[in-house]
């Protein structure tokens, strides 16, 4: 009995003696784990993390942005949890910090701590944003049903990349965002169904409260119905089904007894000569290119037909995407009275970049070729007069729409109080919004969010 | 007086709700330093501050050379605090006011 004792003690003094080796290890980070086995040791990541205070990179793409520091971060390290991985497990610790997407604080984020093959150490931080309506309908978030997105960061806080999932499977992926380095993947067949993938520029504020630009890639099917009046344009052909002695699609000139909204006074004025945007369009080949239309409306008051509320009186924009191969161009506008005050009811007009507009509900159309020069036609020359009632931001849609062969839902709404004349009527964002609501389909999205960043003019 | 003073407190309120601003509210303007940003508010019709600072963090990625030197977000409109239907803004918006202030040509 006492031998046995004897032997217990021994081995447990020497299985002691091992851990304490393994706790002293002195390792600097990127340098090699002593891992002679496949399991990592909390106790090694813990180690990585302390030793990496003096040589964490500091970020430095945005110098708005607050710097983040891996070895500054608190990390509770009794809620690390084990998991398990084909070549080693790898630690996984909730951080606190809520993201913020589409302007409102959802989702957590994870830090992740594995050694890749050559035993060298690494973290990566995940910021979970599941779906609103998904979480609401599901009592257990678990990784076979997960519906949502999935960004992964860097040590120093760097996007590297991300996932859509729906039901536990990749239906989508997110890259960081890159100056001309738009990479759209575009599948054309002329086959009914198509569908088409491109990446359109979308933002969130991550768990450190910063700014993340990412691009997402979006595919849609749409059922073309090739024998129509435009669908048997040749891709390749040098005509382009129309306007043959113009080029194709060249940009018309401008009519000349419109003044140009780059001939308001001030060049100072966020008001854009939205020529310039739409020429941007020609920079992409028309030849078996992509075309979308989508219209964003932003309630005065979400979800109901009141045409004032806590978004004032609303908005209606209009964004377009043409996409094809390596390019991929958005432009997002909006119409807007260029006065101020009560002069608001009835003035000269502006287009304003709508860029990253809070929205509510929003619709897309696929539009082809012709329609789409329709549509930019008018956006390049629109309305010089702007009146809230007769033509607003609403009306101003509704036309480009109409132009584009694009039919919205009826926005009219009672303005006003009734007099002797009866009630007056106005296309409204509030009555375009609440009836798209009432609506179904893919194409169109309930949940607002923020509309893609535009282009801008291109030189 | 109790009158009088119920008043000026209800036209305070009304007048600072958002139901308003299209009419009453400045269009909020902001620039750079050399003026390659702009940004107006247009009176909460759309727009907002904080969508501003989302654009000028896009901006400042698709044009990192700005980013060097002075990149501030300057404020091209004047703080004018008799607006008293602008007084909401100060308070639970005050932000925008914090930022520096730089002219424009159209100011100069």
């Amino acid at each position: 009995m006492k031998k046995t004792t004897t032997s217990f003690l021994a081995i447990f003094l020497i299985v002691a003696a091992a851990c304490r080796r393994d706790n002293t290890n002195d390792i600097k980070p990127g340098t090699e784990a002593s891992t002679s086995r496949d399991t990592l040791a909390l106790s090694t990541v813990e180690n990585w993390h302390n030793a990496m205070a003096s040589s964490t990179p500091i970020r430095t793409n945005n110098t708005s942005a607050p710097s983040f520091r891996l070895a500054d971060a608190s990390i509770d390290w009794s809620q690390a949890v084990s998991m398990p991985s084909t070549a080693s497990n790898y630690w996984l610790i909730a951080m606190k910090g809520t993201p913020t997407f589409q302007g409102v604080g959802q989702g957590y984020r994870k830090i992740a701590f594995y050694a890749d093959k050559h035993h060298t150490l690494h973290a990566r931080i995940l910021e979970f944003i599941p779906d609103a309506n998904w979480l609401q309908r599901q009592n257990h978030i678990t990784p076979a049903n997960y519906t949502g997105r999935i960004f992964v960061f860097d040590e120093a806080y760097n996007l590297l990349g991300g996932r859509i999932f729906s039901e536990g499977k990749s239906i989508g992926e997110a890259k960081p965002a890159k100056t001309n380095d738009i990479q759209p993947s575009i599948h054309i067949n002329n086959l009914q169904p198509t569908t088409d993938c491109y990446w359109v520029d979308h933002n969130y504020i991550n768990g450190e409260g910063v700014l993340v630009i990412y691009s997402e890639q979006i595919c849609t099917t749409t059922y073309t119905d090739i024998d129509g009046p435009y669908g048997g344009m040749d891709p390749g052909g040098s005509s382009g089904g129309f306007d043959p002695g113009h080029g194709g699609y060249a940009t018309p000139p401008a009519d000349s007894s419109v003044p140009s909204v780059s001939n308001l006074p001030g060049e100072e004025k966020p008001g854009i000569k939205p020529r310039q945007l739409m020429d941007c369009f020609n920079n992409v080949q028309d030849a078996g290119a992509t075309m979308s239309v989508t219209v964003y409306v932003q309630e005065p008051q979400p979800g109901t037909y009141f045409n004032i509320g806590k978004n004032s009186v609303g908005h209606t924009a209009i964004g377009l995407t043409k996409a094809n191969g390596s390019n991929s161009i958005t432009q997002v506008v909006g119409f807007y009275p260029d006065a101020t005050g009560m002069d608001k009811m009835h003035a000269p007009s502006k287009i304003v970049d709508n860029s990253i507009l809070d929205y509510n509900v929003s619709i897309t159309f696929n539009v082809n070729a012709v329609n789409f020069r329709h549509i930019i036609d008018y956006i390049s020359s629109p309305p010089v007069t702007y009146d809230l009632t007769q033509f607003n931001c609403t009306n101003f849609v509704i036309e480009a729409c109409l132009k584009g062969g694009i039919i919205l839902p009826d926005a009219t709404n009672t303005v006003g109080l009734s007099g002797p004349g009866g009630a007056m009527t106005a296309q409204t964002p509030a009555a375009l919004g609440a009836n798209l609501e009432k609506m179904n389909g893919d194409n169109i999205n309930k949940n607002g969010g923020t509309a893609p960043s535009s282009k801008g003019a291109c030189n | 007086m109790k009158k009088t003073l119920i008043v000026v407190i209800c036209v305070l309120v009304l007048t600072n709700l958002p139901i308003f601003d299209f009419f009453l509210k400045e269009n909020y303007t902001y620039s750079n330093i050399d003026g390659s940003f702009i940004y107006s508010e247009e009176s909460g019709k759309g727009q907002s501050f904080k969508t501003c600072l989302m654009r000028y963090g896009y901006f400042l990625c698709q044009h990192p050379e700005k980013d060097k030197g002075d990149n501030n977000l300057y404020r091209t409109f004047t703080i004018k605090p008799w607006r008293f239907w602008e007084w909401a803004d100060f308070i639970f918006q005050h932000e925008r006011f914090a930022l520096p202030y730089k002219r424009t040509r159209e100011t100069k």
